[in-house]
């Protein structure tokens, strides 16, 4: 059979709390949301195809595949991310962070979605995360540069990188040096990285 | 093209049955699936129309001749159609909360609901028997279905909801969850049901399938389901029964 997505989505504030336990009725904000995401996300679990269920602000979208694996979850928020549906795209990335702390293109997309939205403390912390659990991650420390940038953190930090690429025509990037800067009179940089798939060249 | 054998036998039954030839053909830029206009008044045939270019137009087809099937193999003094004096209509725009909607468009709106009832009752039953007894269409017909029940996922999406009023969304949603629940069961794929269940559907669902599994499964009781399931969904008094005559 070929293998067929499509996204089925509903406003948040027409679900059906009684569909939650009892204890779960009543939460509010994002708390409802996580208990939303986890009943809808165990409702699907185990029917013979893959699905994603993602809860942005105000509504909720089940991504099914009618057969083989989920398309990486990291991969559909980073295109969301591309197309500027920034809620989507987060929230995607979110839930891949939630099911694998260590899924570095989800670190990456989603360290850049919140940067690119000025959410730079959480950017931070998750591009550190990632540069600590996967340094050759193409473009992590030229992220972790610019959003160290956007927060002003000049003096102390600075990457300087350099790609070079292996026999094989993957990317891998090297940090080599913290020289000072001088930034007086410049704002921050405002480079956006695209947002990243798997390991394209770079 | 020639229809497939399970078509054409189809085909000849109506014919047989209603003494008046079957007509099927395309129509271009057909917004629904396919039809069937019974044969009545100076009309010299059936019309069975479907929309060009869908690759299951032996389904299509076959379905629609199953709703003709069903009603001439009624005695002739037990034919029913569908019917609805001005009156009924308020009686129907009241209760979907249409009266802030332009007339036309409401009176419209309810015809079409009405039509929904029946042809979703009555095409349940259509649809098991096509699956029972025709497996050479089924194939094209879980195609179909497939298709039908995405588009009915697709009209969850809040931004397609706002544009009716509640009361309409909601008779429309409750009998696109009663045909998820139908076809779940069919194709033993629970998921179905997901989204309408997370929406608050479970119950009018629940009954509206009760209501399927209580009336006999006879044509004869065709016009009991349909009965049935416009009290259940609130639609009492939009509509009558005319009775049928092909003459």
């Amino acid at each position: 059979m070929a293998e067929t997505i499509h996204d089925i989505q509903f406003s948040l504030a027409e679900f059906d709390r009684s569909e939650l336990p009892e204890s779960h009725r009543e939460l509010q904000g994002d708390d409802f949301r996580q208990a939303v995401q986890e009943h809808l996300a165990a409702q699907c679990t185990g029917q013979g195809g893959a699905a994603e269920v993602a809860i942005t602000a105000d509504r909720v979208i089940i991504r099914w595949k009618e057969s083989g694996a989920a398309e990486p979850l990291a991969e559909l928020g980073a295109n969301h991310l591309k197309l500027g549906e920034y809620d989507k795209g987060i929230a995607l990335l979110r839930l891949a962070l939630e099911r694998d702390p260590h899924d570095a293109a989800a670190l990456f997309n989603l360290g850049m979605g919140l940067g690119d939205r000025d959410e730079t403390g959480e950017a931070l912390e998750l591009l550190e995360r990632l540069v600590t659990i996967q340094p050759d991650y193409p473009g992590a420390w030229v992220a972790l540069g610019v959003a160290q940038a956007r927060v002003g953190q000049w003096d102390g930090f600075q990457v300087m990188i350099f790609t070079e690429s292996d026999a094989g025509g993957n990317a891998r990037v090297r940090q080599v040096g913290r020289p000072r800067v001088k930034t007086a009179g410049h704002g921050p940089p405002r480079h956006r990285l695209s947002p990243r798939l798997s390991h394209p060249g770079w | 093209m020639p229809f497939a054998p399970e078509g054409q036998e189809l085909i000849q039954q109506v014919e047989q049955l209603s003494s008046r030839p079957v007509h099927v053909a395309e129509e271009p830029g057909m917004k629904l699936r396919a039809t069937v206009t019974p044969s009545r008044g100076g009309a010299p045939a059936h019309m069975v129309r479907f929309k060009p270019g869908s690759p299951s137009v032996d389904y299509l087809v076959a379905s629609q001749l199953m709703f003709l099937v069903r009603t001439f193999t009624c005695p002739a003094a037990d034919r029913w159609e569908i019917a609805a004096f001005p009156a009924e209509q308020d009686v129907g725009i009241k209760a979907m909360g249409l009266g802030d909607s332009p007339d036309a468009f409401a009176r419209s709106m309810i015809g079409q609901i009405i039509t929904q009832v029946r042809a979703y009752s009555i095409g349940c039953r259509v649809d098991g028997w096509i699956r029972q007894h025709l497996p050479g269409l089924r194939e094209q017909q879980e195609a179909e279905i497939r298709s039908q029940l995405a588009e009915n996922e697709r009209a969850l999406a809040p931004e397609i909801r706002q544009k009716s009023p509640k009361p309409l969304v909601d008779t429309n949603s409750a009998m696109n969850a009663v045909y998820a629940t139908f076809w779940s069961t069919m194709l033993m794929e629970p998921r179905l049901v997901i989204p309408f269940t997370a929406m608050g559907y479970r119950g009018k669902a629940g009954e509206l399938r009760a209501i399927l599994e209580d009336v006999p499964d006879e044509p004869s009781s065709d016009r009991v389901l349909v009965e049935r399931w416009t009290e259940a969904l609130g639609l009492t008094g939009a509509y009558h029964f005319n009775p049928y005559s092909i003459d």
